[in-house]
């Protein structure tokens, strides 16, 4: 029972590439057919969890400030993010005359374009990656860095010198923060002795990274925060100060796929973070991929408990920390492991 | 309320110095009338004398009175301790006063609320503009004579 | 080859703004994130008060006293009572002169309420308001029990209290003080120790004695930086000197130092509150005062000390039944004045710390 539920998603795929080619499709338009509907289940997985998220984070936040949080739609306030939806898809899409029309506009939707692409080297369960790249690590934090390209035209397309400030913020702080995140995960690099998303799960089968590398990997929680511009790095959109910095010109659906690109992104980071931290989709007993997905909604719940406790940090501490603190630390860490790494050998044979 | 009244030795002492300076009886503070041509001289003194060293400058403002107004100035001694009103009138018609900005930083906003809401141009003042209403308001509201 | 150059740039901060405490509007110049200049630009919310007092009776503007500090209305309420009651040279009954100060400590307790939580959100720590806010519906729970309002109390009168303590009041008011020192001990575990809240505030916008007092900075913006100046203590009114309270000080005058002190004050003020609660005498709660009020010709200056600073009322009456001119001296329009002052230097969101521990009430500033 456990087997077939476990292998619910191969067998669809295959069934489907059977089906295809039955109906006299050639292999590799099969191929593609089997493609499209992975395709097809990751944008319905992204909205899903869009979906959930702006429920979940509102609960999250009402327990941690002991108040009930949406309880009024639906049994636990569920359809609150429908009624959120809805609200924001009927409102008036507000371009401001003075913007940079093309580039104000664009800047929306292109900010999901990276965290979407993300999906596609992530391991969700035995056998169940969508590509399955030898350099899956590598191209997970080439595509995760051009994001930044989207805050910038957004802050400077919206002529307003709050969303200007925000998105300089957010270009320096990107920026930054990608160092220590990719060194942070070099440990594990170095141990698994591949790039690739699956080996480093296979690597894990006896003990989970965390245990090995654990400065990695608050290293990395902390700069993925950043990378997320989730709280306490939230600078970007500083609502104290620059009102809603890179976002104030923006409303209705437009804005919303700011936020709805921040949700897809951290389910992103969070799937990373399982995957090379804590064992990937392997667990007993439940299927792959239900381990898989409870350990990132647990790791999306402390990203949630951080951003909700602490205040925010100040711009030029964000970049002493990083540069000054995260990155000696990350590259003490690859120095101790490979260390580590050279004893375990000399004292495994 | 205890009410700190000025020292009998001092008040005599500034009777003595400033022949336009009268005391009026109150029960609850120490009060003071003045001419214009003393005013500042007065507040100077109490300020930097030793016997009074009036430092916090709390109030300021002013009353109109029909034929005149009244300036109103209300200093306050942290270090002895006690409290003092000064009060000195000036003609209604181009209503000016020296400021005293330099010698309280506080006076700074008083003087121009005082401007504002009515009328009286405070020469001497670093930025005379109106502060709580807008830039081009007409009139001065708090005057007895004002209508909107 | 061109050759690039910084540009300063002017970036308009309010009035609507979501850490502006109100409609106050600041003109900032800026090279990058440092500001170079702060210009205040007030009077968004100028009701006219002032000139409103002189076609009201003087029963009649109580209220309007409500609005001046909407944070802690009550002690407001006392000190204009206590400047008509000077001219009119009134005996304000003991229980009454308690209620008042039980009152008065309870709002302080609610409005520094409000700047621990105004203060954690504008550094956005969204969990340390919400923690305020729930302490404060109680106090506003007991208000309520009292007045029949939570904001806008209007609860003295001329010559006493409108209305004496309900039967479930001490209760709860008894409740309210036992568990507050849990909820102290829950926020400085949240915000007061934490690492980035202290590098947000710790060092940032000191503001030194001489130049405070210069500016006529007052209440805990100015002990905060040294100045043991509180009117409850110079010179005190209603019942004040019956009661055994410290006055907290602090050294530094930095934006921790004024946030510090206010939880400091606000465990004072439970001190107080127990033992008016417990000294609180039987009698009237209004002294004798005709209905139709006609204050004696002459001038009052009644100074209270509010959760901001010191509060002055300054009224003139000709005799008759209306004032002839009421003077209200707001202690944070005069906090705000040193304002751009002290944000000259620092960065943008520092500037937002800063203006937040100087906790001003638009309702003051403008009138």
């Amino acid at each position: 029972m456990v087997q077939a539920l476990e292998n619910i998603f191969v067998n669809i795929a295959a069934w489907t590439r059977s089906t295809s080619i039955d109906f006299g499709l050639n292999t590799s338009i099969a191929d593609f057919v089997v493609l499209l509907l992975g395709i097809g289940a990751i944008i319905g997985l992204i909205t899903f969890n869009a979906i959930l998220l702006v429920w979940w984070e509102r609960k999250v936040a009402g327990f941690v400030q002991q108040r009930p949080g949406p309880n009024r739609l639906g049994p636990a306030g569920i359809f609150q993010s429908v009624a959120d939806a809805l609200k924001l898809l009927s409102k008036e899409d507000i371009v401001p005359s003075q913007t940079d029309k093309w580039v104000f506009r664009i800047a929306a939707p292109l900010v999901f374009v990276p965290a979407i692409m993300l999906y596609a080297v992530i391991p969700f369960g035995q056998g169940m990656v969508p590509v399955d790249l030898n350099v899956g690590l590598f191209y997970c934090f080439s595509i995760a860095s051009l994001g930044t390209m989207s805050f910038l035209m957004a802050g400077w397309g919206s002529c307003n010198k709050y969303s200007l400030i925000g998105g300089m913020r957010t270009v320096a702080q990107m920026i930054s923060y990608e160092i220590p995140l990719l060194l942070s995960v070099m440990g594990v690099v170095m141990i698994s002795g591949s790039l690739n998303m699956s080996a480093i799960v296979a690597a894990q089968k006896s003990i989970w990274f965390v245990f090995l590398q654990p400065i990695g990997f608050v290293i990395f929680f902390m700069a993925a925060t950043a990378e997320l511009n989730r709280g306490p790095f939230d600078l970007p959109e500083g609502e104290q100060e620059l009102v809603a910095g890179v976002y104030t010109e923006y409303s209705g659906m437009r804005w919303a796929l700011f936020f709805l690109a921040e949700y897809t992104n951290l389910v992103a980071m969070s799937a990373i973070a399982v995957t090379l931290f804590f064992g990937g989709w392997q667990g007993p007993f439940l299927p792959s991929w239900m381990w898989f997905f409870i350990k990132v909604y647990v790791v999306v719940f402390v990203f949630m408990w951080v951003r909700w406790t602490f205040p925010r940090i100040r711009i030029d501490h964000l970049m002493n920390f990083s540069w000054k603190v995260l990155i000696p630390v990350a590259l003490a860490n690859i120095l101790f492991t490979g260390i580590g790494l050279e004893i375990y050998k000399l004292v495994g044979r | 309320m205890g009410s700190k009244r000025l020292a009998d030795e001092t008040v005599n002492k500034l009777l003595k110095e400033f022949d336009s300076l009268r005391h009026l009886p109150d029960d609850h503070i120490t009060k003071f009338q003045v001419d214009v041509g003393d005013l500042f001289f007065l507040l100077e003194s109490l300020k930097f004398d030793t016997s009074c060293r009036f430092d916090l400058l709390m109030d300021l403002t002013a009353v109109d009175y029909t034929t005149h107004f009244t300036m109103v100035y209300v200093l306050y001694s942290l270090p002895l301790g006690h409290r003092v009103m000064v009060k000195c009138d000036i003609p209604r018609i181009n209503a000016n006063i020296l400021s005293i900005s330099r010698l309280y930083a506080a006076a700074d906003v008083m003087e121009r609320e005082a401007y504002d809401l009515m009328g009286i141009d405070f020469v001497g003042h670093p930025n005379l503009k109106r502060i709580l209403l807008a830039d081009d308001f007409v009139g001065h509201p708090l005057r007895k004579d004002y209508t909107p | 080859m061109t050759t690039a150059s910084i540009h300063e740039i002017t970036l308009n901060l309010g009035p609507q703004h979501p850490s502006t405490h109100g409609v106050y509007r600041s003109i900032l110049r800026l090279v990058g994130e440092t500001v170079t200049s702060a210009e205040n630009i007030i009077g968004y919310l100028h009701r006219g008060m002032e000139k409103l007092a002189e076609s009201r009776t003087f029963t009649q503007f109580i209220p309007y006293t409500d609005r001046i500090d909407y944070l802690s209305p009550m002690i407001c309420n006392h000190g204009y009572c206590c400047a008509v009651e000077t001219l009119l040279g009134v005996e304000i009954p003991e229980r009454a002169d308690y209620l008042r100060v039980l009152m008065d400590e309870l709002s302080r307790i609610a409005a520094h309420l409000v700047f621990l939580g105004t203060m954690a959100i504008d550094l956005s720590s969204t969990t340390g308001w919400m923690y305020c806010y729930r302490e404060r519906e109680k106090i506003l729970d007991l208000f309520e029990m009292v007045t029949g309002s939570r904001m806008t109390v209007s609860y003295m009168r001329i010559g006493g209290v409108s209305a004496d303590l309900t039967d479930e009041f001490e209760p709860a008011c008894r409740k309210f003080i036992a568990d507050f020192p849990a909820f102290i001990e829950e926020f400085n575990n949240l915000l007061t120790g934490n690492e980035i809240f202290l590098a947000r505030t710790v060092n940032i916008g000191a503001l030194g004695a001489e130049k405070a007092i210069a500016f006529g900075v007052t209440g805990p913006n100015l002990r905060a930086s040294g100045v043991k100046f509180d009117i409850r203590r110079f010179e005190p009114y209603s019942v004040y000197d019956r009661f055994d309270f410290d006055i907290p000080i602090r050294t530094k005058g930095d934006s921790f130092d004024r946030f510090i002190i206010r939880i400091d004050e606000m465990v004072q003020s439970i001190r107080i509150i127990e033992q008016a609660l417990n000294g609180m005498p039987e009698g009237p709660i209004m002294g004798k005062v005709p209905k139709l009020l006609k204050v004696p010709q002459g001038e009052s200056y009644f100074v209270v000390e509010s959760s901001k600073g010191a509060l002055g009322y300054y009224l003139v009456s000709d005799g008759g039944t209306k004032p002839y001119r009421l003077h209200i001296r707001g202690p944070s329009f005069l906090n705000i004045g040193v304002f751009p002052e002290m944000a000259a230097g620092w960065k943008i969101q520092d500037i937002i710390a800063i203006l937040a521990s100087l906790d001003p009430v638009l309702g003051e500033i403008d009138r």
